[in-house]
């Protein structure tokens, strides 16, 4: 029997025995090494994330050969913790499912080699997911919302406002046309000299500062355009330190830092808000990394409250990059079953509309 | 052989329109280096080349991904940003290879990082740091060189299109 048909067979006999579903996932698209076991989409059985940003941040960044070196040294190590704090052997899971795409390539490709030897060894369906469909399932975990809703994704590598529709169905409103909202966080605060990641660092000076000490500008790309742009807000943060430099004079450190991420939550509002009017959808889905932030969260709570639409955040623990909200994901694609063959391979770009 | 001049945009627009009337004409296997500092308008640069070569996708900045790739327009299209690599980029120099030796048009942000690792024929577009004044008006410098024969010929061409 072939691979497709057979791991169908598999499918309906899980189905069949009316028993949980517990599905292995597996993350490593960038900076973290990640496993988990999910039962049923919904609940957090283990998991087990190894981060490797000690080691960037003395290069105040992600080095990719790094990278794929520690993901090589973890993956096995997770995954076995993964799968002893579940008190499940493999041959109690139902699937196995991994990120392949997008992300750092090399780093992509750990995990999904790894995902794919054990779907084989053991038998069982092999579930891609993508990077962003994890970071939006992950508020299913938290608080158990169920499509449709509207999600803002803001993360290092990602600014994107999806309509997901009731069936799971993920479509593209807006994006940004330059720098992601995290990246703005990171170029910011090495210009200040915090460090790496910029976002955590960022937010903990903006909390003594003043976020009206400077109005820097938004991007204007027109009143329809549901895209974001952060490039012409890091160049007048960074004209601003550069003019006060010339100046000589001291550069208010803790004001920046509140007056650019009282700029970027203003933008990140804004568009969600326009988009929650036209969409007339009645969820919004806040995650990815930045969501952390807690004046993002505090922002978005009110934005919805005046529009009396339902807030659902991941817990800020599943905001940043975790197995547990991949195997959320993955659940959606299993009931539907859509599973990938083993020729499934790790891409650096894809389109989440495609997915 | 090399060729280099260096011209003015008043606005980042002529920046996204210098990138587009290049994308038009630029032919497969040519390295394109961008530098200049944070927020100098390599980025938009790019944006402009996708659009001339044909790109339907949005462009969006390779910070994070370190290269993207777009393979849409007339000919592919790699984008790579080396910001994050740091000083340490030279380490991965061989990851890039099958950009920068590929068939399509291979556009590296932050190329200095890089400097002698890479092929010495190639188009460097260099915005230089802006004067306060151009600063205030958000114009920029940009000084454009080419080494190699064809390379020289593709900035003839590129330039006898810019309309400034």
């Amino acid at each position: 029997m072939r691979w497709n048909e057979r791991m169908q067979q598999h499918y309906e006999e899980d189905i069949r025995s009316g028993g949980p579903t517990y599905i292995l996932a597996i993350e490593s698209s960038c900076d973290e090494t990640a496993a988990a076991v999910i039962r049923d989409g919904r609940v957090i059985v283990s998991s087990v994330v190894a981060s490797q940003m000690t080691s960037h941040a003395r290069f105040g960044g992600v080095v990719p050969e790094v990278a794929s070196r520690a993901h090589v040294e973890q993956i096995s190590v997770v995954i076995d913790e993964a799968l002893v704090k579940a008190n499940r052997s493999l041959e109690e899971i139902q699937a196995i499912a991994v990120t392949s795409c997008p992300g750092l390539i090399g780093a992509l490709f750990v995990g999904v080699t790894a995902a794919k030897t054990l779907a084989q060894v053991a038998g069982l369906p092999l579930i891609g997911v993508h990077h962003l469909a994890g970071h939006l399932y992950a508020a299913a975990l938290s608080d158990g919302v169920e499509p449709p809703f509207l999600a803002l994704i803001v993360s290092g590598g990602h600014t994107e406002l999806l309509h997901v529709s009731v069936e799971g169905k993920i479509g593209r409103l807006g994006k940004t046309r330059d720098d992601a909202a995290g990246e703005a966080f990171d170029k910011i605060a090495r210009a200040l000299d915090l460090g790496y990641p910029g976002g955590p660092l960022i937010e903990r000076l903006a909390n003594q500062g003043d976020p009206h000490y400077v109005t820097f500008p938004q991007a204007k790309l027109g009143d329809d355009s549901l895209d974001f742009s952060f490039s012409g807000l890091k160049s007048a943060v960074l004209l601003h330190l550069d003019r006060a430099k010339r100046a000589e004079q001291t550069v208010r450190k803790a004001d920046i830092a509140a007056s650019f991420q009282h700029a970027v939550i203003s933008v990140l509002m804004a568009k969600a808000k326009t988009a929650l009017q036209q969409t007339g959808l009645q969820t919004l889905v806040v995650a990815g990394g930045v969501a952390a932030n807690a004046a993002l969260r505090e922002e978005a709570k009110q934005l919805c409250d005046e529009l009396h639409v339902r807030l659902a955040v991941p817990d800020v623990w599943l905001c940043t990059d975790n197995a547990a909200m991949i195997g959320a994901a993955a659940y959606v694609r299993y009931k539907q079953r859509k599973f990938a063959d083993l020729t499934l391979t790790g891409q650096a770009e894809c389109s989440i509309e495609q997915w | 052989m090399q060729y280099g001049l260096t011209l003015s945009v008043a606005h980042v627009d002529a920046t996204r329109r210098l990138g587009e009337l290049c994308g038009r004409i630029v032919p497969k296997s040519t390295l394109i280096t961008l530098r200049g500092r944070l927020g100098a308008g390599k980025t938009v640069f790019v944006s402009g080349l996708a659009c001339g070569l044909g790109v339907k996708e949005v462009t969006h900045s390779p910070t994070f991904t370190l290269v993207s790739e777009y393979m849409d327009g007339r000919i592919p299209l790699y984008h790579i940003d080396l910001y994050r690599l740091g000083e340490h980029a030279i380490r991965d120099v061989d990851l890039f290879d099958e950009y920068v030796f590929g068939e399509g048009v291979c556009a590296i942000e932050w190329a200095e990082l890089l400097e002698d690792a890479l092929p010495a024929e190639r188009l460097d577009v260099h915005f230089l740091d802006p004067t306060s004044e151009e600063e205030f008006l958000d114009a920029r410098k940009i000084t454009l060189s080419a080494q190699g024969i064809d390379n020289v010929n593709v900035l003839r061409e590129w330039m006898s299109e810019w309309p400034y």
